[in-house]
């Protein structure tokens, strides 16, 4: 349903920056709807369009109508039990009564929380809800206004590039609003991978690393990356647990060890404190989908990584900050402890 | 001292350590500057004859090397490589635990630990964000007697029930109790991820076998001062394996802990890599010569024996077969006294015996006023609050007038304090 919305502007010009509230002059639904400002202009999010594409479940008038009916009867349920209450005059019966209506409420309460999801927000209500959020708010209205400043052009050239970088803005936005951050290209994503491990929440890093190139994690980036995990495990931050998943040509089936370059990159990391186990990638055939670069830190997020041809360079990072990924990873992890073999047993077997 | 049995805290020193000790302090009045870098690496082959001479009782120390190698046998271990030394046990629980916990979140540990180095263990597990699981067994085992099955049933359950990674325990506690170390980490290993296992062997170190103990743990820290009798408390630590090997030394050498300062550890480590500080503090050294000299004059005393070239292990074995012989001769004598052995299952008994005041007049006793009187009467041993007794039984057999002589002790100090 469309409704078109006549709106009561304050007359009076409004200090810069001030949040400015207007009502909707509809009959049953009294609704609040803050302003964008743009230097000394007013806006609204409605008078961008003049529409207002309302809540889905707003869209059928039966609905709309029991919608509208409903505290009506909530007050007369109320009113009628609170006389009848003080009526009776009983204390056990006010105490039942009151007990009782606070409990509705609180329900009422969660249930509207628990129903809460941001995607099915309407636009009204997005500004109201992200005026909580300081930080989001402030970018909220910058986005607002140069989105604004777009749309006032009239280039069609321009319009054309803008709406493309915007097309793909927007997909970035999906991204990150699906608690993904994608670094892509780019070694970058070692500065998040700090942040995260250095989080006081996380207390330990699970990490799978599937290696195909025995050079793996050793050029300068990866390097700085174990040196910053050592560093991690002699300041007693977290621990750390790795699974090196390896290729049949760096492991064959009838040698004891790795390949030895590999080898040494997994018996230092075994000497500074990190739990390593092993296991070929062959052993995996029925499993493919547990050959994944990933890491899973405390209950925080995930990370995915795809190298590039090499199996140096990172294509792709994925930082998934989900719990139903942090669980799916965790499953993973729990297979993966089924096939791999602990170093520290290898070592224990064939002596080096 | 007719009957020494208090090894609780400190065993009778060995005649060699004595005179290792003597000799070493008339060496200090009479040229301290032989006891040099030289002289603590290769022992006395970096003397000259005359010294050597001057200084007989001192031939033994072939330096620290030699040292780690009798230690490697005396714990059965083939590598002297895995030996550390401290002048203080805790500084090596620190790093052990420290170590351990680099790769373990939960560590299961028991009551039958020793309170000093739980503590330890559990402010490193506090410094890593880990945890520990305490199981209590000492109940089970001393009122119920537990078999050594039961005792890996209820740690194998606690383990599974906390989703551990980690086990410290004791091979020995200091109530006697010989937890079965190696069939405990077999069941462990069979089905879950057993990371580390760090073993107390203070109580375990030459009085029983240690070389399976030795198979199934990651580091056993012990002391040379009680059922070794090398009279100096020295601190070893010994690592079972060359990748725990590397990774305590790897903590040990991280050096930015205080805790981890000790002296003798830091001189026996650059000795190992020939890399001396000369500006290093002031060691005392003597513990190295009384061990030393003590581990050599067992190795000698059995080659001696009909037995031939025994090992360590060999050696302990025989000893404690003696010690068992002892403890239930004990136990026998004990029937009609004022107290009562507290019966252990055979299948984790040690050559250690506990006894209970019956008497409730006897429980109330300070611990050193029981201790004082039994050494009125000739017996030297372990007192507890409650009247709990403690009889760490020598290895030496006692004859049937010895026994005569312990039971007229007993006797004795039971009149004596219940009339008290």
């Amino acid at each position: 349903m469309t409704l078109t919305l006549r709106l009561s502007y304050p007359s009076a010009r409004l200090p810069p920056g001030s949040a400015c509230f207007c009502f909707t002059e509809l009959d049953n639904i009294a609704r609040i709807c803050p302003l964008a400002q743009h230097g000394d202009q007013m806006y609204s999010p409605l008078a961008v369009s003049g529409k207002l594409s309302y809540r889905q479940g707003m869209e059928n008038p039966q609905q709309m109508s029991r919608f509208e009916r409903k505290p009506a009867i909530a007050t007369v349920v109320g009113i009628t039990g609170t006389v009848l209450v003080a009526v009776v005059g009983n204390t056990a019966v006010t105490t039942v009564w009151l007990g009782t209506l606070l409990c509705v409420v609180i329900g009422l309460l969660l249930r509207r929380r628990s129903l809460f999801d941001g995607s099915s927000m309407g636009l009204l209500e997005t500004p109201f809800y992200l005026s909580h959020d300081a930080e989001i708010f402030e970018r909220y209205q910058q986005m607002s206004q140069q989105l604004l400043r777009i749309s006032q052009r009239s280039s069609k050239v321009y319009r054309e590039l803008a709406l493309q970088v915007l097309d793909d803005m927007t997909r970035r936005c999906v991204e990150m609003g699906q608690g993904r951050i994608v670094f892509s290209e780019t070694e970058t994503w070692r500065i998040a991978y700090e942040r995260i491990l250095r989080d006081p929440t996380v207390f330990t890093y699970r990490s799978v690393a599937v290696v195909h190139n025995p050079k793996y994690w050793q050029d300068a980036a990866g390097t700085g990356s174990m040196q910053f995990n050592f560093q991690l495990i002699d300041d007693q931050v977290i621990t750390i647990e790795r699974i090196v998943v390896i290729a049949d040509h760096l492991w064959p089936k009838d040698q004891e060890f790795p390949d030895d370059e590999l080898r040494q990159w997994i018996h230092e990391q075994s000497v500074h404190g990190i739990w390593m186990k092993l296991v070929r990638i062959s052993d995996l055939k029925n499993e493919p989908e547990l050959v994944r670069d990933l890491g899973i830190y405390g209950q925080l997020a995930v990370g995915t990584q795809q190298l590039a041809d090499d199996n140096l360079r990172t294509q792709r990072f994925i930082l998934t900050f989900d719990l139903n990924e942090i669980r799916n990873a965790e499953r993973i992890w729990e297979k993966l402890g089924v096939y791999s073999t602990a170093y520290k047993d290898l070592l224990d077997q064939f002596r080096l | 001292m007719r009957f020494y049995m208090d090894t609780a805290r400190l065993g009778q020193a060995c005649p060699a350590a004595m005179q290792v000790q003597c000799e070493f302090a008339r060496l200090a009045a009479y040229d301290p500057s032989l006891c040099s870098i030289g002289f603590l690496r290769d022992g006395v082959t970096a003397w000259d004859e005359e010294s050597r001479e001057q200084f007989t009782a001192l031939n033994s120390w072939l330096g620290i090397e030699q040292l780690k190698r009798h230690l490697a046998t005396a714990f059965g271990v083939a590598d002297a490589e895995r030996i550390f030394l401290a002048n203080q046990t805790s500084r090596l629980v620190r790093i052990a635990a420290r170590t351990m916990f680099r790769q373990c979140r939960r560590v299961l540990t028991t009551d039958l630990n020793w309170p000093a180095w739980q503590s330890i263990v559990s402010d490193e597990a506090t410094r890593h964000g880990g945890r520990i699981v305490q199981v209590d067994i000492a109940n089970d085992v001393l009122k119920d007697c537990a078999t050594a099955a039961d005792v890996v049933d209820s740690m194998a359950t606690a383990f599974e029930r906390n989703s551990c990674d980690g086990l410290f325990i004791p091979a020995v506690s200091s109530l006697g109790i010989r937890l079965p170390v190696s069939s405990l980490v077999q069941r462990l290993k069979q089905r879950h991820e057993l990371r580390f296992v760090m073993v107390d062997g203070a109580q375990a170190f030459c009085h029983v076998p240690l070389a399976e103990v030795m198979e199934s743990c990651d580091v056993l820290i012990a002391g040379c001062h009680k059922w070794l009798g090398a009279q100096m408390p020295m601190g070893i630590a010994v690592a079972g394996n060359a990748l725990t090997a590397e990774q305590f030394r790897f903590v040990a050498e991280s050096g930015a802990v205080d805790a981890f300062s000790d002296p003798l550890m830091h001189l026996t480590e650059q000795l190992r890599s020939n890399r001396v500080n000369r500006y290093l503090e002031t060691v005392n050294v003597v513990p190295m010569l009384t061990a030393n000299a003590t581990l050599a004059a067992q190795a000698s005393a059995s080659t001696a024996t009909a037995s031939g070239a025994a090992t360590g292990g060999d050696r302990v074995n025989d000893a404690l077969e003696i010690r068992r012989r002892n403890a239930h001769q004990l136990i026998v004598i004990m029937d009609d006294t004022l107290w009562k052995p507290i019966h252990v299952d055979d299948s984790i008994g040690s050559a250690i015996v506990l006894a209970q005041s019956i008497n409730p007049s006897l429980t109330m006793h300070e611990p050193e006023s029981l201790q004082f009187v039994f050494r009125q009467h000739g017996i030297s041993l372990s007192a507890y609050s409650g009247g709990l007794l403690r009889f760490s039984l020598p290895a030496k057999i006692l004859q049937p007038h010895d026994m005569k002589l312990i039971s007229h002790a007993f006797r004795s100090v039971g009149q004596q304090l219940h009339v008290d």
